[in-house]
């Protein structure tokens, strides 16, 4: 009988090979050691994953083989080549169905473990399978998009604006879907989109985000009708945009440390404010701000302005909600923000749940800007007839009373008045300058970034 | 025993891998094309302006500290909770995975609510460790446990140190963990703007948010990407050779060490990372529950928000888990240049910000799959992309534990390359896929930059919905959205903490 002894020179295969030797079989003993020439023995020195032709051989032709060859990695690091098919599909000739190597023993905790992670893995699908059902169903929220729905964007706060688009659903017959995010990521969004975009309108909460679009030649034109209703300083210079409400910049101060707040935003270099003073360079109204000032007191002086207020120790930070909160909580003692946070805060902490309280400054000084969050619909709009629609309603007095009463903003249009204890817009008497001119805005940035704020 | 390397991949596996490699590596080329629209000028800029410079020093700073104090926090308590009789060892186990469930903007929020001086360098420094050290303490946590005790006995019946041994043998976990740490420190930027911190981020958002000008977010994008890339490099270098000491049977367990007096300390140790880790945000939240005036919450709402954050975060981890397992198989088993490759480009989605993920997979969707454009599958991807990674590092350790010669076995026994794989690799590595999955899960649970970008419009999650109410000031409405995250993003934290300590 001619048998074939895999791992012929390891410990068993050897006694093995010598057994089988001793009863006078012939034997091939296949290993990648080389082995002993003994009378009767074939010494084959191959690696069995190199699917080598003797070996394939002596296995086809073999009437018994030993597999003992269980540890192939077990002298040398590289097994080199795949078996690339096993041999008797290639071949057609059988080979002897091999033992069943032993796997080195599997800890109980393994198997335990193994078992967690399949019914874990079961868990996910399930949720996944239950939310992809719940969107079919239009449920859970995620509709996806509606082809006859208007589709908005918005940079302004769905806690602040949603009750009103809302009612705009309910107030023109049109479904309405509204995607929220922040304006400069969304008009960014809009630029990788081009036009493809699924936007009709774009609602930003700064005149800037809608001056990127209108350069890029996004927008399209607003009807002179609408237009018209705001004054030409809260509208786009080209008619493309159109502000909805009016903001003012204005200093938040704490009365408990600040009797008699500053009166001019050059006043807050001095050094009884070191160290005092909030502001939040990357905001885009703070940046209008200072294009303002730019416009209005010239490059030295703002450039000079923001030096000093740095070298006088201003605090730098993320957002106006956060400097009024400091101010509140005794952190700083002045901030530059706009004035419809403080609103917000009051209305949702109560009158004496606030202490700070809002100073506005005189007409022409800068810090006496009034910036515009506004709308602008999309070149590439599926529903421009319906876009229009939407802006005249936001144009309208129901949509301007929400702001005055809601978001404690500025009405724009004539008729409307601001909520009481507002000074009137036009006593702001802030200084002129377009919103929405982006290459005024990126110089101001380049500003910045010279100074080392940005 | 050295590292099984095979030259060539079975073709089943490495063309997902490449399918996961391309994926990866769409920002960079979103990122490459925005960035040649500026031309060499582009570069020259963003180059020359010393801010850059500067803030780039900073966030390295920063990622150098995190990293460190990482390693220390994560190394300390897996070694204590495994190898010690640490007091409780059980339940610091598992509370020290738990941080992961802490959104590191939660995080920032609350220490900055409670403590307002702390902002700044430090404070960052601060929140970012403590919400990233579970990412070294499980792969440590892990690699402790399995590690065969005959060595450390060897070393000290030689006169040498036990340190000296287990942190040789820990140098590939620690260093998988660190980097992961290293890549998210450098990526973040919601907790470091909460902490006033101008970091290299806040130059990419600003360019997007102020200046609306994608050319030199690119440019600086790029930057991030080739630091990160040389990070990736160093930590390969730092792996080099290192391979697991395996034999063929299962390691014994190692002996307890006896803290003995040194009980106490050890216990103020792990009691001095659990309390700010994740005492505090939790008390934090139930602070602003019972405090918060805000009107009450919409149950319809809050139900809506779960169910969606649990479905396309489960989503995002099939995916991933899914993409991860070639790619961890082939950078566990091959040493090939291209097994280098799909290995490092999976890195290279972890260390953009989510913004640029977003917008490149907009830039891509919107050309050449608008059918999937702002559906979920859109957003499942991304979440692939910028958390493949974590998947991978998991795969690709729990290979690493499985012997090669078991594959070998099997193919001596007649199976093609991947039918191994499949048969005895996988089943063997199950567990360490399925705790990538569920890193995977509930870190897509908690991101928000990309989902904001790319979700279905009207689609909220937790933590879109928690954006909505902190944006306008809503501290006390946004807190249930918190605690829930919080509380979802437990569970497989609490597995996974678990997974350790059993």
């Amino acid at each position: 009988m001619a048998c074939v002894v895999t791992g012929s020179a390891g410990f068993i295969g050897r006694v093995l090979t010598e057994a089988l030797l001793a009863r006078g079989e012939r034997v091939v003993g296949i290993d990648r050691r080389p082995q002993p020439y003994r009378h009767g023995l074939t010494v084959l020195t191959a690696d069995l994953l190199d699917g080598d032709d003797l070996v394939r051989a002596a296995l086809e032709s073999a009437d018994a083989v030993y597999h003992l060859a269980g540890r192939p990695g077990g002298t040398r690091p590289v097994a080199r080549h795949r078996l690339a098919t096993p041999p008797r599909q290639r071949r057609g000739a059988p080979v002897p169905e091999p033992p069943r190597a032993h796997l080195p023993e599997v800890h109980p905790q393994e198997i335990h473990m193994r078992n967690t992670a399949i019914r874990l893995l079961a868990v996910l699908l399930v949720l996944v399978t239950a939310a992809c059902g719940a969107e079919g169903e239009g449920g859970g929220g995620g509709e996806g998009f509606d082809d006859d729905a208007l589709v908005i964007y918005s940079g302004r706060n769905k806690n602040l604006v949603g009750p009103l688009l809302d009612r705009l659903s309910a107030s023109t017959g049109l479904d309405v879907q509204v995607r929220y995010g922040d304006s400069a990521e969304l008009a960014a969004q809009l630029l990788e989109e081009g036009d493809r975009t699924r936007a009709d309108l774009f609602f930003s909460q700064d005149a800037g985000a809608l001056g990127a679009l209108s350069k890029q030649g996004l927008l399209a034109p607003v009807p002179a009708a609408l237009l018209n209703r705001v004054p030409q300083r809260y509208r786009s210079a080209e008619g493309t945009w159109v502000g909805v409400s009016g903001r003012s910049r204005v200093i938040v101060y704490d009365p408990r440390t600040v009797t008699a707040p500053p009166k001019s935003v050059f006043e807050l270099t001095g050094p009884e404010w070191k160290g005092k003073v909030g502001w939040a360079p990357t905001n885009a109204s703070f940046q209008a701000f200072v294009t303002a000032m730019r416009v209005v007191s010239g490059e030295d002086r703002t450039r000079r302005w923001l030096t000093d207020m740095k070298a006088n120790g201003t605090q730098t930070y993320p957002n106006n909600v956060d400097i009024l909160n400091a101010v509140d909580a005794g952190t700083l003692r002045l901030g530059l923000i706009n004035h419809y946070y403080w609103y917000e805060k009051v209305a949702e902490k109560g009158p004496n749940g606030v202490p700070s309280k809002l100073a506005f400054l005189p007409g022409g000084d800068p810090g006496a800007l009034v910036n515009v969050a506004g709308v602008g619909a999309l070149k590439a709009a599926r529903h421009p007839q319906a876009a229009q629609k939407a802006m005249d309603f936001l144009l309208g007095p129901e949509a301007q009373k929400y702001f005055a009463q809601k978001t404690k903003e500025y009405p724009l249009i004539a008729g409307v008045q601001p909520e009481a204890g507002l000074p009137g817009l036009d006593t702001l008497n802030g200084p002129e300058i377009d919103l929405g001119r982006l290459d005024s805005l990126e110089q101001t940035l380049k500003l910045l970034q010279d100074v080392g704020l940005v | 025993m050295r590292p099984f390397r095979s030259r060539r991949i079975p073709a089943g596996l490495l063309a997902p891998a490449l399918v996961a490699a391309a994926l990866s590596l769409a920002p960079v080329a979103y990122l490459a094309v925005r960035a040649a629209e500026g031309g060499p000028r582009a570069f020259a800029d963003v180059l020359a302006r010393a801010r850059t410079a500067e803030l780039a020093v900073r966030s390295l700073g920063l990622a150098a500290t995190v990293t460190a104090a990482c390693a220390v926090v994560g190394i300390s308590l897996a070694w204590l909770v495994i190898r010690t009789d640490l007091p409780g060892r059980r339940v610091f186990g598992v509370l020290a995975a738990l941080p992961l469930a802490v959104p590191s903007y939660v995080a920032a929020y609350t220490w900055v609510a409670a403590f307002p001086a702390i902002s700044g360098f430090w404070g960052s420094a601060l929140v970012l460790t403590l919400c990233t050290y579970p990412l070294v303490y499980l792969p440590v946590a892990a690699a402790l446990r399995r590690m065969d005790p005959a060595m450390e006995e060897v070393a000290l019946s030689l006169g040498r140190s036990r340190a000296s041994v287990v942190l040789r043998q820990l140098r590939p976990a620690a260093a998988a963990g660190s980097l992961l740490v290293a890549m998210y420190a450098l990526a973040e930027f919601g907790a470091v703007s909460i902490m006033r911190f101008d970091v290299f981020t806040t130059q990419i958002y600003t360019s997007y948010r102020a200046g609306f000008n994608r050319t030199p977010a690119a440019v600086l994008g790029l930057l991030l990407v080739l630091v990160t890339f040389l990070i990736v490099l160093a930590e390969a270098r730092s792996r080099g050779r290192a391979a697991y000491a395996l034999g063929g049977s299962t390691p014994r367990r190692a002996s307890v060490v006896r803290l003995g007096p040194a009980r106490t300390p050890a216990l103020a140790w792990a009691a001095a990372v659990a309390v700010p880790a994740v005492g505090f945000p939790l008390g934090s939240i139930a602070f602003w529950l019972v405090e918060g005036s805000s009107r009450g919450v919409a149950a319809a709402e809050l139900g809506a928000a779960v169910g969606a954050t649990l479905g396309v975060s489960a989503a995002g981890a099939l995916v991933t888990g899914a993409l991860a397992v070639p790619v961890g198989i082939i950078a566990a088993r091959h040493g090939s240049r291209t097994a280098r490759f799909v290995e490092q480009a999976a890195y290279v989605g972890h260390a953009l910000p989510g913004i640029v993920i977003a917008l490149s997979l907009v830039f891509f969707a919107v050309r050449y799959a608008y059918p999937l454009y702002q559906r979920w599958p859109l957003l499942v991807l991304a979440y692939a992309v910028l958390f493949l990674p974590a998947a991978v590092g998991a795969v690709r350790a729990s290979v690493l534990q499985s012997p090669p010669v078991l594959e070998e076995v099997a193919r001596s026994l007649g199976r093609s390359p991947l039918g191994a794989i499949r048969q005895v690799t996988l089943p063997l590595a199950l567990p360490g896929v399925l705790a990538g999955t569920a890193l995977v899960f509930l870190t897509a649970m908690k991101e928000l930059p990309a989902t904001l970008l790319l979700r279905p419009t009207g689609l909220d999650t937790l933590a879109t919905q928690l954006w909505t109410e902190t944006g306008s000031g809503s501290y006390g409405a946004a807190a249930p959205y918190a605690a829930l995250l919080m509380l979802l993003a437990a569970v497989p934290g609490f597995l996974l903490g678990m997974r350790e300590v059993r």
